[in-house]
C-alpha cells in the first residue's frame, strides 16, 4: 500500500517535472529541434541564434552552425567554426567548407598558405581541395609559371584551366608607354592602339582642325585668334596623350576583369569543387 | 482496485501534461506578442516561428503568420510581409480571417505601388465577398492615389457617402495639378511660358532670353546675307535652347506635380484618420 | 481542386526557391507614402582648396546655371562633362583635371562607336566616372560595356 503511494509520488513528480519548467519550448533539446527546423527553412540568421543557445553542441550541430554562418556571408565566423571541427567525425566536410569559406571571403593568400602547410586537409576530399587551391592560385595570380601543374583537374576541366592560366601568365596587355608615345607622334594613334578607334579618329580630327585654324589665322595675320587656336590645339594634344595612357590602363583593367570573371564562372559552374551537397535530414 | 485508482491518477496527471502544453503555447505566444509590442520585430518573428513549429494542433498558425507578416511590414520588408500574409490566409479558419489577410495583401500592394495586382485582388474580393464592397471601394481609391491617379481615386471614393471628404480632397489635388501638355504647348509658342506657368520664373526668363538672342542673331545674319552664319547659329544654338526650353517646361511641370502629390500623400499619412494602407 | 493543387505546388516551389534575404538583424523602419523627387537643376557648389580650383568651379557653376540647365539634356554621359571636370579636379589637381576634361570632351564629340565602349546607367547614360582616368591603377573600376549597370 505504502509502496503504491511512493510510486505515485515518484511518477507524479516525473510527469510534473516534465512539463513544469516555465516553457518547455526553450529546453536544450527543443531549441535544437527548432534550430534544425529554421536551418531547413533556410532562415540561417535565426538558426544561428538558436544554435548559439545550445550549451553542449554535437559535431553535426557545430557543422550546421558553421554552415549557417557561411550562408549569411559571415566568412570569418564560418572559417573559425569549421576549423573547430578538426579531428571530429565531420572533419572531412568541415575541411572542404573551411577552404570554400576562405575562397568566398577572397582570402586567397591564407587559403594558399593553409593548403601548403597542410593545415586541416581532409584526405578523403584531397583532390577536391587541391582543385580549389589551384583555382585560388590562378585567381590571385600567385606563383604561376610555365611549369604550373594542373594534373589535379579532370581532363574535361583542363582545357578551361589552361586558357585561364595562359591569361594570367601572358596577359595581352597594352603598354601605357607605347600608347603615350604613339599619341605623341600622331594624335589619336595611341587610342587606336588600345582599340578605341572612334576616339582615336576624333582626337586626330580635333587636334588637326585646331592646328589648321591656328596656322590659317597666323597666315592671315590674325595674331590673337591664331594664339587662341594654338593654345586650344596644344591643350587637346596634351589631353590626347594623357587620355591614351589612361585608356591603356582601362584596357588592361578590362582584360583583368574578364579573366577574373571567367575564373569565377569556372569555379561557380563546378560548384567550388564540392561533392554533392550534404543532405541535412531536411524533409 | 487501489492499483486502478493510482493508474487513474497517473493517467490524469499525464493528461495534465497536455493541458500544460496548451498553456505553454499560450505563454510562448504571449512572449512573442510582448516582443512585437516592444518593437523588437526581428526577435518577435523568431518567437512566432517557434509557436508555429511547436503548435501541433495549428491553433495559433493564423495569428502567428499574421503577426510575422506585420513584423516584416514594420521593418519595411514588404515582399516578405506579403509572403507571410498569404500563409496566414492559407491557415485561416474563418471567413473574416481570410478577408483580413487578403486586405492586408492588398494594402501592401498599394504601398509597393504594384497597383495592377492590388486592383486585381480587389476585383476578386469583390466577387467573392459582395458584402465587403465598401472596403473594396475604399482600397481601390487608395490604389489610385498611390498610382498618382487622383481623378480615378476621387471617382471611386465618391461612390460612398462616408468617404466624401477624401473624395473632395482628391478632386482638389487633381485640380491643383499643372497640365504637362499645356506647359509644353505654350512653350512651343513662347519659350519660357511653360516654366512661368509652373512658377519657375528664373528658368523661364533664361529660356526666353537665350532663344530671343539666338533668334535675333539668326535673323540678323540672314538679313545681312551671311547665310552660313545664320544656318549655324539657328541649328546649333537656337534649336538647342528651343528644345531645352520645351524639355524644361515638361520637366518642371512634372516636378511641380510630384511635389503636389507628395505633399498630399504626406498630409494623408499624418493627418487622415480613416482606413489607410 | 486544381487551384489547391497548384497553390500547394506553388508553395513548395516558393519555399525551395525563396532565397536567404536576411543577412543581418534589422529594426523597425517607417514606411513613407512619399516618392523620391527628381532634382530639376544642378547643385551649385563653390568648395575649393585653391584659387585656380575656385576659378574653374565658378566657371562650371556659371555654365550650369546659365546654359546647361536651360539648353536641355544633351550630354550622353553620367556624370556629365562639367560634373566630370569638377570630379576630376576634386580627385586630382587642376592641371590633371583639365587634361582629363580635354580627353573626356574628345570622347564626347566622338560620333562613332560609343554604345559599345561604356556600360550604361539610368536613362541610357554612359557610365564614365573620373576615378577611372586618374592614372592611379588602384582606383580603376571597370564593368562590362554595353550592359546596364545597377548602382547603389
Amino acid at each position: 500500500m505504502k509502496n503504491y503511494f511512493v510510486y505515485a509520488i515518484i511518477f507524479s513528480v516525473i510527469f510534473f517535472g516534465k512539463s513544469f519548467p516555465q516553457n518547455s519550448f526553450h529546453t536544450q533539446s527543443n531549441i535544437l529541434i527548432f534550430a534544425d527546423h529554421l536551418f531547413c527553412e533556410k532562415d540561417f540568421l535565426r538558426a544561428i541564434d538558436e544554435y548559439l543557445r545550445i550549451e553542449n553542441k554535437g559535431d553535426s550541430t557545430k557543422l550546421k552552425l558553421a554552415f549557417s554562418y557561411q550562408k549569411i556571408n559571415n566568412f570569418d565566423a564560418s572559417s573559425f567554426q569549421f576549423l573547430e571541427l578538426k579531428n571530429t567525425s565531420v572533419a572531412d566536410i568541415a575541411s572542404l567548407n573551411f577552404y570554400k569559406s576562405s575562397y568566398l571571403a577572397e582570402n586567397f593568400v591564407s587559403l594558399i598558405n593553409n593548403f601548403e602547410n597542410e593545415n586541416f586537409i581532409s584526405e578523403k576530399y584531397f583532390s577536391f581541395i587541391s582543385k580549389l587551391y589551384l583555382t585560388a592560385r590562378i585567381k590571385a595570380n600567385h606563383n604561376i609559371d610555365k611549369n604550373f601543374d594542373f594534373g589535379a583537374f579532370e581532363k574535361s576541366e583542363q582545357e578551361t584551366v589552361s586558357v585561364l592560366v595562359k591569361r594570367q601568365l601572358n596577359p595581352k596587355y597594352k603598354s601605357e608607354t607605347m600608347a603615350g608615345v604613339l599619341s605623341t607622334l600622331i594624335p589619336g594613334l595611341g587610342k587606336i592602339y588600345t582599340q578605341n578607334y572612334g576616339d582615336g579618329i576624333t582626337s586626330l580630327i580635333v587636334t588637326g582642325l585646331l592646328t589648321y585654324l591656328s596656322v590659317n589665322n597666323f597666315d592671315h595675320n590674325h595674331q590673337f585668334k591664331g594664339w587662341i587656336f594654338a593654345g586650344l590645339s596644344s591643350y587637346f594634344y596634351l589631353g590626347n596623350i594623357y587620355g591614351s595612357v589612361a585608356s591603356a590602363q582601362i584596357f588592361n583593367a578590362n582584360y583583368n576583369r574578364v579573366t577574373q570573371e571567367e575564373i569565377d564562372k569556372f569555379i561557380y559552374e563546378n560548384n567550388y569543387f564540392l561533392p554533392k551537397e550534404a543532405d541535412w535530414n531536411c524533409k | 482496485m487501489k492499483i486502478f485508482t493510482i493508474f487513474f491518477i497517473l493517467i490524469f496527471l499525464s493528461g495534465n501534461e497536455f493541458l500544460f502544453a496548451q498553456d505553454e503555447l499560450n505563454n510562448q505566444f504571449q512572449k512573442a506578442e510582448k516582443l512585437f509590442k516592444e518593437e523588437k520585430y526581428f526577435d518577435a518573428i523568431t518567437e512566432f516561428k517557434r509557436v508555429i513549429f511547436f503548435d501541433s494542433e495549428n491553433k495559433y498558425d493564423y495569428e502567428s503568420y499574421y503577426k510575422i507578416a506585420l513584423s516584416y511590414r514594420a521593418g519595411n520588408k514588404l515582399s516578405e510581409a506579403i509572403r507571410y500574409f498569404s500563409l496566414a490566409e492559407q491557415s485561416a479558419q474563418t471567413r473574416d480571417e481570410i478577408l483580413n489577410a487578403k486586405f492586408e495583401i492588398v494594402k501592401l500592394n498599394i504601398l509597393r505601388r504594384t497597383t495592377s495586382s492590388a486592383l486585381n485582388l480587389l476585383d476578386k474580393i469583390e466577387s467573392e465577398f459582395p458584402e465587403k464592397q465598401n472596403d473594396v471601394i475604399n482600397w481601390r481609391g487608395w490604389a489610385f492615389i498611390f498610382k498618382d491617379d487622383w481623378e480615378s481615386a476621387a471617382n471611386e471614393f465618391n461612390k460612398i457617402d462616408s468617404l466624401k471628404w477624401i473624395a473632395d480632397f482628391c478632386k482638389n489635388i487633381e485640380n491643383s495639378k499643372y497640365s504637362v501638355r499645356f506647359a509644353k504647348i505654350i512653350s512651343y509658342f513662347l519659350p519660357g511660358a511653360g516654366q512661368f506657368y509652373s512658377g519657375n520664373y528664373l528658368s523661364g526668363f533664361l529660356s526666353l532670353g537665350w532663344t530671343g538672342l539666338w533668334t535675333y542673331l539668326t535673323v540678323n545674319s540672314f538679313v545681312e546675307k551671311r547665310i552660313f552664319d545664320s544656318v549655324m547659329i539657328g541649328n546649333f544654338l537656337w534649336l538647342r535652347f528651343y528644345n531645352g526650353n520645351i524639355q524644361n517646361a515638361e520637366k518642371f511641370a512634372i516636378a511641380e506635380n510630384q511635389k503636389i502629390s507628395n505633399n498630399a500623400l504626406e498630409y494623408l499619412q499624418n493627418n487622415f484618420k480613416g482606413k489607410k494602407p | 481542386m486544381k487551384i489547391y493543387f497548384f497553390s500547394i505546388l506553388f508553395c513548395l516551389i516558393h519555399f525551395n526557391v525563396f532565397p536567404q534575404t536576411e543577412f543581418e538583424k534589422w529594426e523597425g523602419k517607417k514606411i513613407s507614402y512619399v516618392l523620391n523627387e527628381n532634382s530639376t537643376s544642378s547643385e551649385l557648389n563653390f568648395d575649393a582648396e585653391n584659387i585656380p580650383e575656385l576659378f574653374l568651379k565658378s566657371l562650371t557653376n556659371l555654365y550650369w546655371f546659365f546654359i546647361s540647365d536651360v539648353d536641355g539634356d544633351n550630354c550622353p554621359f553620367s556624370p556629365t562633362c562639367s560634373a566630370f571636370l569638377i570630379g576630376s579636379i576634386e580627385e586630382t589637381n587642376v592641371i590633371k583635371g583639365a587634361l582629363m576634361f580635354a580627353d573626356r570632351f574628345t570622347r564626347d564629340i566622338n560620333f562613332f562607336d560609343k554604345a559599345n565602349a561604356y556600360p550604361f546607367v539610368t536613362r541610357g547614360k554612359f557610365f564614365d566616372p573620373p576615378q577611372n582616368y586618374t592614372l592611379n591603377r588602384e582606383s580603376i573600376k571597370v564593368f562590362e560595356s554595353g550592359k546596364f549597370l545597377f548602382l547603389e
